[in-house]
């Protein structure tokens, strides 16, 4: 049965990624970009590139320039080309975006007045007493990050356009988030079903009384840990694989995360610390390999003492539902609004914003690492105290 | 040698078992009373799976909690109702609960063979159970409970489901074993026991009531076992003042067999049986587990 839920999943994933997938050759033109001149983007290279986008407006047969032309442009005369005159134009206008926006980005991001965002989460979620000192103290930390990012020119790297293409929150915000949410589900089922096992087919009474007797419930945690770690590499890799195929990645996996192109919304993604794609995207799928483990082994020690799989998961899905929810109905207290966003399920449903000092209340330094750390302590806890309970209890028919 | 001393389960306000104390050394025991007494307690507490409000219970002088796996090794038991993996084969169960026993593989291929042989399986063994019958689950059952070899055997109503030569030849069985080993076989079907147990311990009204052997039993009923033949219609009456243990028809009159303190003239005194002295004992109680 789990097998059968893991191949939907992957389907699943697989139809979504197809149905929403960005245009391979307007992405490869990145992967061009940063071949020819470099991930960082320099005044240099950047010069290089406005003559290779002018001398392909040549090509075009423009004689004022790449700018006049394609301001020119109509879809008349567009649509009169052949399909390799409209891809010329196509590639031109991208190769003239990627060039607009990296000339922009000094500019951009000498307009962003960390202070007001500050000002703007405080009132958003009417901070006030310890929670506002908090923020404040977080926006103080925050501006120290900027201004160092700012002195490094670390948004001068090159990175899929944030507008139009959005492909952070492609990747991170849809598709990881449904790997995470799809693995929290076999997670969960898998431990219940495996925890209440013996107790389902009535054979816990012949179990509990051999050699190894009580002493399984240990083995079953580990099987529990197991199972989810083994279907949530499946699932992950089996989602991932069809994604890289539909979107080339080659030349990005060195570029910074915190490129100022991956400017998708309104604000800039501020990443604590200048990190490659590749360690975002390591560092996402550890985390949320963690909370998967985590759900497990809370899964494992509420199933050891209710014994009835059913009950079970459908306790947990509730319970980490509200977790999710519970947050938004502490508008009452600030404090407990804030205690409240140290919540394993907003770090695992929110992997787009993942060491982002500008994710609201989830953007404190250390906030993902503290948020596990007590998660885990947590769950260690559970699952001793329920074992615990489970060595003295009396097992009946 | 297992010793129970002074255990009494309570749940709650319910008393489950009060104040038993046992011994067990190599034999066959008939732990007899009727369901809902409290024999399945008391095998559960043996088993480990529960454990006692009040008391101790000990093997080889050491209590059997403390000893936890090593105390398990030397156990094999049979639940009165057990579970089992529809889609597994006698063998492929068999493998399951060796490992959990912890039986070497090799060993284990070789008793599983011969405990299904002792159980007239052998040519079912690498059947699905699913399309078993309830005897030959229960002879699983059976298989499991002798597969590791264990010291202490106990079997809560092994004999469910079993037909009468299936019933003889476990009897038949366990008499075997028992020489070497603690055989406590929990039953309210006086048959099973009546002829291998070397002691039957008998629980009313939460305590132990006997533990002896069979003859020993029997006589505290002697002198006060009777038959004697009333007409059908006196029956009602008769049974309202005497405990009827058994009533048969003959020759157009009822033949009553009774307990009463006193015989009286008609009266035929006869050797009360383990059967006779269950029923005196819990007449009153209701056999409704």
């Amino acid at each position: 049965m789990i097998w059968v839920l893991l191949v939907v999943f992957i389907g699943f994933n697989s139809f979504y990624i197809w149905s929403e997938a960005r245009e391979e050759k307007e992405l490869a033109i990145l992967n061009d970009i940063i071949a020819n001149y470099g991930k960082t983007i320099e005044e240099e290279t950047l010069e290089e590139l406005h003559e290779e986008i002018e001398q392909k407006a040549a090509v075009l047969g423009s004689q004022q320039g790449a700018a006049a032309y394609l301001d020119a442009m109509t879809s008349e005369f567009y649509y009169k080309q052949s399909e390799e005159v409209q891809w010329q134009i196509d590639e031109l206008s991208l190769y003239a975006m990627y060039a607009n926006l990296a000339g922009q980005l000094k500019e951009r991001y000498g307009k962003v007045n960390m202070n007001a965002f500050g000002e703007d989460i405080k009132k958003t979620y009417s901070l006030s007493g310890i929670a506002a000192s908090w923020m404040d103290r977080h926006f103080a930390q925050l501006e120290k990050r900027f201004e160092k990012y700012m002195e490094n020119e670390s948004y001068n790297e090159w990175f899929f356009a944030g507008n139009p293409y959005r492909m952070h929150s492609f990747l991170f915000r849809s598709v990881v988030k449904m790997v995470a949410l799809e693995g929290i589900l076999l997670a969960v089922l898998m431990t219940a079903y495996l925890t209440a096992y013996e107790r389902e087919q009535r054979t816990h009474l012949l179990i509990f009384a051999s050699k190894m007797g009580r002493g399984i419930m240990k083995k079953k945690a580990w099987a529990a840990g197991m199972a989810t770690a083994g279907a949530g590499l499946l699932l992950m890799a089996g989602t991932f694989a069809v994604f890289f195929s539909f979107h080339d990645y080659t030349g990005l996996w060195g570029v910074n995360i915190g490129s100022g192109l991956n400017w998708e919304y309104q604000a800039p993604y501020m990443f604590w610390w200048d990190m490659p794609l590749w360690q975002y995207l390591l560092l996402a799928v550890v985390i949320i390999f963690i909370s998967w483990l985590v759900i497990t082994f809370a899964t494992f020690a509420v199933a050891v003492g209710v014994q009835n799989s059913y009950i079970v998961s459908i306790t947990m899905l509730l319970v980490l539902l509200a977790l999710f929810v519970v947050p938004s109905y502490l508008t009452f207290s600030p404090l407990l609004m804030l205690i409240s966003h140290f919540n394993l399920m907003l770090l695992v449903l929110n992997p787009h914003m993942l060491f982002n000092g500008l994710s609201g209340m989830t953007g404190f330094w250390y906030h993902e690492l503290l948020t596990l750390s007590i998660f885990i302590l947590l769950a260690i806890v559970m699952a001793m105290r329920s074992m615990k309970r489970f060595k003295r209890k009396d097992l009946h028919e | 040698m297992l010793v129970i001393e002074n255990v009494t389960k309570q749940y709650g306000d319910f008393i489950a078992l009060r104040n038993i104390s046992l011994s067990l050394e190599n034999g066959v025991y008939g732990l007899l009373a009727p369901n809902g007494a409290g024999k399945s307690t008391l095998i559960k507490m043996l088993a480990t799976l529960i454990t006692p409000t009040a008391g101790t219970i000990t093997y080889n002088g050491r209590d059997i909690i403390t000893l936890g796996e090593e105390y398990r090794e030397k156990l094999g038991y049979l639940p009165q109702h057990f579970g089992y993996y529809r889609h597994y084969t006698p063998v492929q169960y068999l493998q399951y609960l060796a490992a959990l026993k912890g039986m070497p593989k090799e060993q284990a291929a070789d008793r599983i063979d011969e405990v299904l042989e002792l159980v007239a399986l052998s040519d079912v063994k690498k059947k699905k159970m699913r399309k078993f019958s309830g005897g030959m689950i229960q002879r699983v059952g059976i298989a499991q409970a002798l597969l590791a070899d264990p010291q202490i055997l106990i079997l809560d109503e092994p004999t469910a489901g079993l037909d009468p030569k299936e019933r003889a030849r476990f009897r038949h069985i366990l008499s075997n074993l028992a020489r070497t080993r603690i055989v406590l076989l929990s039953t309210h079907i006086v048959s099973d026991v009546e002829s291998i147990a070397n002691e039957i311990i008998m629980i009313k009204n939460k305590q132990l009531l006997y533990q002896k052997d069979v003859a020993s039993i029997c006589a505290t009923m002697s002198g006060c076992i009777f038959e004697t033949v009333v007409d059908f219609a006196d029956v009602a009456d008769f049974a309202k003042n005497y405990i009827v243990l058994a009533e048969k028809q003959e020759a157009g009159r009822m033949l009553i067999r009774f307990m009463a303190e006193e015989q009286k003239p008609h009266w035929q005194p006869v050797q009360p049986t383990l059967e006779d002295v269950f029923l005196v004992e819990y007449a009153q109680e209701s056999t409704v587990g």
